[in-house]
């Protein structure tokens, strides 16, 4: 196992050289985490379409599979397992809590037949791992927050822009808590924005 | 089983899509079945309660989550994911 750590005062990975790893390598692997995500919960998705899950079985594996991903992510952003109290497992709690809420929705509009059982019902569940990116980048803010960290700014990637991520990222340095979160705009959980931090009159962390 | 338009599929179309070997849905060549709803049973109706005790996260849950086993195959995906379980053990920097 590779040597790790984390520098709390940065809210950084250093690698054994002391090197800083790049936040963009840090989100690579977090994007491998939701997209192994996706392959699961489509899987489960394949299987209650072809009536080889219950619903209810269905409903309670997705449920499991949704707490892996917020919790590994939420821990990726905040340093580890090393570093997590029981407050950040609360906080993770609460956002886990609202994905539940949407999944229960979602389970009932497969019951009273809203929901389709064709393709569509894997492209959503697809969402539902994809939307563990909003929880990495907001609980990074979070952490940022703590820090005294006071602006932040959307950065656009690799990948296709809907145009409220455009808009967001040309506003560029905004006071922290007013730049839009990961999910906002039209491409809802599948956007691969990263949020990008500083102190006033300080570079880009 | 259900065809897409909402018609019952007799056990003897299951027994022949089942007998192809592609599995119900698998060949773009074969119409697919649907589950009836009886088959599908019912959501579950989760309480505010429920709700809370589903996302409390205790030691079991970061147990399974630290046993966590890729399902992908791709090698760079893997190796992501690979970087990702040793970041996670990261201990505390003490150089700064």
């Amino acid at each position: 196992m590779a040597d790790y750590r984390w520098d709390a005062a940065a809210g950084r990975y250093r690698d054994a050289g002391g090197r800083y790893v790049a936040d963009g390598v840090v989100r690579a692997a977090v994007d491998a985490l939701l997209d192994d995500g996706t392959l699961r919960l489509q899987a489960l998705s394949a299987r209650l379409a072809t009536g080889t899950l219950a619903l209810a079985e269905w409903q309670q594996a997705m449920a499991v599979e949704l707490k892996r991903i917020h919790l590994v992510v939420g821990t990726a952003a905040h340093g580890g397992w090393a570093h997590m109290a029981p407050a950040d497992y609360g906080w993770i709690g609460q956002r886990l809590r609202a994905q539940y809420v949407y999944l229960q929705a979602f389970a009932a509009q497969v019951a009273s037949g809203a929901q389709p059982l064709d393709g569509r019902v894997a492209a959503r569940a697809e969402l539902y791992a994809q939307a563990g990116r909003a929880t990495f980048e907001e609980l990074r803010r979070r952490d940022m927050r703590l820090r005294g960290v006071t602006e932040a700014r959307r950065g656009l990637h690799a990948a296709e822009h809907c145009a409220g991520c455009v808009g967001a990222a040309a506003q560029g340095w905004q006071p922290l808590d007013e730049v839009p979160p990961i999910g906002a705009f039209e491409c809802r959980s599948r956007c691969r924005c990263t949020l990008q931090y500083r102190t006033r009159a300080e570079e880009a962390a | 089983m259900l065809w897409p338009d909402g018609r019952a599929a007799g056990p003897g179309a299951v027994g022949l899509l089942a007998a192809k070997g592609v599995g119900i849905v698998a060949s773009p060549r074969l119409p697919k079945l649907l589950p009836t709803r009886a088959q599908l049973g019912p959501a579950i109706a989760w309480s505010d309660a429920d709700l809370d005790q589903l996302a409390t996260i205790g030691p079991a849950d970061v147990a399974a989550a630290q046993a966590y086993r890729p399902l992908t195959a791709d090698p760079r995906q893997r190796a992501l994911l690979a970087l990702l379980a040793d970041l996670l053990h990261a201990q505390e920097d003490g150089s700064g």
